[in-house]
């Protein structure tokens, strides 16, 4: 009996800090969500390219540690990408012309996407984060909540290889410009990764050379 | 014309002889035997190590990945963590070092399901027993010091194998890790001493081409 006791105590605490998490930023179901889809399909649809810099957060929580990186990020429809971390080394990833090229210091190597089913994953996953384009998307369950500030956007992997790596993908847009200000990674297990994106150019000119390593 | 199976196996045993002994390595030229009391085990990652990050390059079979390296000491249960990533924070693998469990020391907490295959785990559970000297129990120990500049060769033999950790005589430190099996070399670790734990780590591991780079960066 006593264990019973313990097992129902454990339980209604579990699902008691959950709900806690999830009220203290104040999500809830969305109150419209037909207008919240037209707003994304509105953005999707307008947005050509996106310049921002970011601040990416591992964090590893059985270690208790949270390493930092940051950068600039380029990103040009249909689906062209780059990830430029400044700190704490150089280091480049550029997605383009179906090829995934990575810049370390002086090396430069490059990889046919298609060729390489993990490559395609993360391209997908990082793609269908910043651009918006993630409904209908049938690689992901998707639901949506909100709170004053932001949309949530909750994308569950429906791929093993995927789901393997990442139990779940949010995408916070902020209510404001419907713009995408962060994306979390979270991995089965505690650790998670947040990127977060800051002084955005919307719809600037992005010439295709930024997406060549040569120059 | 008789004698000449006799002669054939005679000449077999002689050459078989000679191979073997060739192939059974014993320490290098110019080093002489001393005593293990006053030379102990030179260890890479000592015991008041916490934590280091490396910059990370993984080859294996051809293909490639980088990313970063976290290695951390969790001190509530004295296990070192070595966590691989790729540079957007994807976990590649989760390994974990448990020095006072002998039997289960190297415990793999997560492995990315394409680098889940029995040789590479293996593979991995070799170069991690070199770097944090997870030797098996019954291994015999000698050392060996270079005549006038006291840089030591430690061989630990165990189970046909025989590991040489190659240390610079001003602090101990291990610089140089070799693994045998006979004549050939199965890994070779080389180490670029830092503080208190290596700066650069480049491992190589014969079988499947794997290599292993570690460049220390400051987070």
């Amino acid at each position: 009996m006593k264990i019973i006791k313990l097992m129902i105590f454990g339980f209604a605490f579990l699902m008691l800090t959950s709900f806690v998490s999830l009220q203290e930023e104040g999500y809830k179901p969305l109150s419209n969500p037909d207008e919240f889809i037209q707003k994304v399909k509105a953005y999707a649809t307008a947005t050509n390219t996106i310049q921002s810099n970011f601040k990416q957060e591992k964090h590893l929580t059985m270690l208790e540690e949270v390493l930092i990186s940051e950068g600039h990020f380029i990103f040009k429809k249909k689906n062209n990408v780059v990830w430029s971390y400044t700190r704490p080394t150089d280091y480049t990833i550029v997605v383009h012309d179906g090829k995934f090229i990575i810049k370390d210091g002086d090396k430069v190597k490059e990889f046919d996407i298609a060729s390489n089913r993990m490559f395609k994953e993360i391209n997908n996953m990082i793609v269908t984060s910043v651009s918006g384009n993630f409904l209908d998307n049938p690689d992901f369950e998707a639901s949506y909540l909100e709170n004053d500030t932001y949309y949530l956007a909750r994308l569950v992997p429906l791929k093993p290889e995927v789901h393997e790596m990442l139990s779940e993908i949010d995408i916070y847009l902020d209510k404001k410009d419907m713009q995408v200000a962060k994306v979390k990674f979270m991995e089965p297990g505690d650790d998670f990764t947040l990127i977060t994106f800051s002084d955005k150019i919307l719809n600037g000119p992005v010439p295709d050379e930024v997406f060549n390593m040569a120059n | 014309m008789k004698y000449r199976p006799v002669y054939t196996l005679f000449l077999s045993v002689i050459l078989l002889t000679a191979g073997l002994s060739s192939c059974s390595y014993k320490h290098y030229k110019g080093f002489e035997q001393v005593s293990t009391e006053n030379t102990p085990i030179p260890v890479v990652y000592v015991s008041s190590f916490t934590k280091a990050v490396y910059s990370t390059n993984f080859k294996i079979f051809g293909q490639e990945l980088s990313g970063i390296t976290m290695m951390k000491k969790v001190q509530s249960g004295n296990t070192i963590h070595v966590v691989f990533m790729s540079q957007i924070g994807l976990k590649f693998f989760d390994i974990e070092i448990r020095p006072e469990d002998k039997e289960n020391w190297f415990h793999v907490n997560y492995i990315m399901e394409s680098m889940n295959r029995e040789f590479i785990i293996s593979m991995l559970k070799t170069d991690f027993m070199l770097l944090f000297g997870q030797y098996p129990k019954h291994s015999e120990i000698a050392a060996f010091r270079q005549t006038g500049s006291n840089a030591t060769e430690t061989t630990i033999r165990f189970d046909k194998n025989v590991a040489s950790v190659f240390s610079q005589p001003t602090n101990n430190q291990p610089v140089k890790i070799e693994l045998r099996k006979g004549c050939s070399v199965k890994a070779t670790i080389q180490l670029t001493p830092g503080n208190n734990y290596p700066e650069n780590v480049e491992i190589n591991n014969k079988r499947a081409g794997l290599q292993l780079e570690w460049d220390e960066i400051q987070m």
